[in-house]
């Protein structure tokens, strides 16, 4: 137990993490939006709809989306793009898929490699390209999630206020759901933008996201 | 690794059955 806490560090602590920031955000949403509907002359709702209502669906959604947008980005970018002296970037002119050989898929496989990156084929074309794969479809229904919770939530107001509900394609072209998608965007790219360059003048001592502390502004790709 | 493979079924299973219930519940919400 305590060598399967160690070994997981990372993934468990993020994810109770996520779970107590949902369990508040929860919450939080739940207070703003009983105070919306009270100063509208609405109704108020139970936590338990709330939490399965478009509206809390929305808020939720348009943040995954962005974050997993971020990844994928990120995740595809970084192939073709470098950044001298960041370690977020491969070593200048190593840019693009590399050789099986780099690689080490198909004959230069070695032991204990996944199955599919030996076997060769369309099998390992996909599993090659796996992680971009899902993170961009996460990205994908991440965001059509948010487009139809934000429509049901969208549609909500207009009959509250006693104007006509939109289609899902109109709502596709209402200033909500284009300032919720980009005012998720550019936080995003903001960040990812700045760390890259951030981290080629800066360092934390132990972090694999920083270089050595002693490493040169201009070495590319070192790992701390 | 599989108490790690754990994780990430259980990473993915979250992800998708939620962005599941809530697209289908929005369109039923609509």
């Amino acid at each position: 137990m305590k060598r399967f806490l160690r070994d997981n560090g990372l993934s468990l602590a993020f994810g109770l993490a996520f779970l107590l920031t949902l369990g508040g955000q929860a919450l939080a949403g739940y207070a703003d939006f009983t105070q919306q509907q009270v100063a509208s002359g609405g109704e108020a709702v139970g936590l338990a709809t709330y939490v399965t209502s478009s509206s809390f669906g929305v808020d939720v959604a348009e943040n995954w989306q962005s974050e997993y947008l971020q990844f994928f980005l990120y995740t595809m970018a970084t192939v073709w793009l470098l950044q001298r002296g960041s370690p977020e970037s491969k070593p200048l002119g190593d840019a693009g898929r590399e050789s099986d050989e780099e690689q080490a898929v198909g004959r230069y496989a070695p032991d204990g490699a996944p199955p599919a990156a030996e076997a060769g084929g369309v099998r390992t074309l996909l599993y090659s390209r796996s992680l971009g794969l899902v993170v961009g479809l996460v990205f994908l229904a991440s965001w059509t999630a948010q487009s139809v919770a934000g429509w049901a939530a969208f549609n909500a107001e207009q009959l509250a206020d006693r104007q006509d509900p939109v289609s899902w394609t109109g709502y596709l072209g209402e200033p909500d759901f284009w300032n919720r998608t980009l005012q998720n965007w550019q936080s995003e790219l903001l960040a990812v933008g700045s760390f890259a360059v951030l981290a080629v003048f800066l360092r934390e001592r132990g972090s694999p996201e920083s270089k050595r502390v002693g490493a040169p502004h201009d070495a590319t790709a070192d790992t701390g | 690794m599989n108490g790690t493979r754990a994780i990430f079924t259980a990473y993915l299973l979250l992800i998708g059955l939620w962005l599941a219930w809530v697209t289908v519940a929005g369109v039923l919400h609509r």
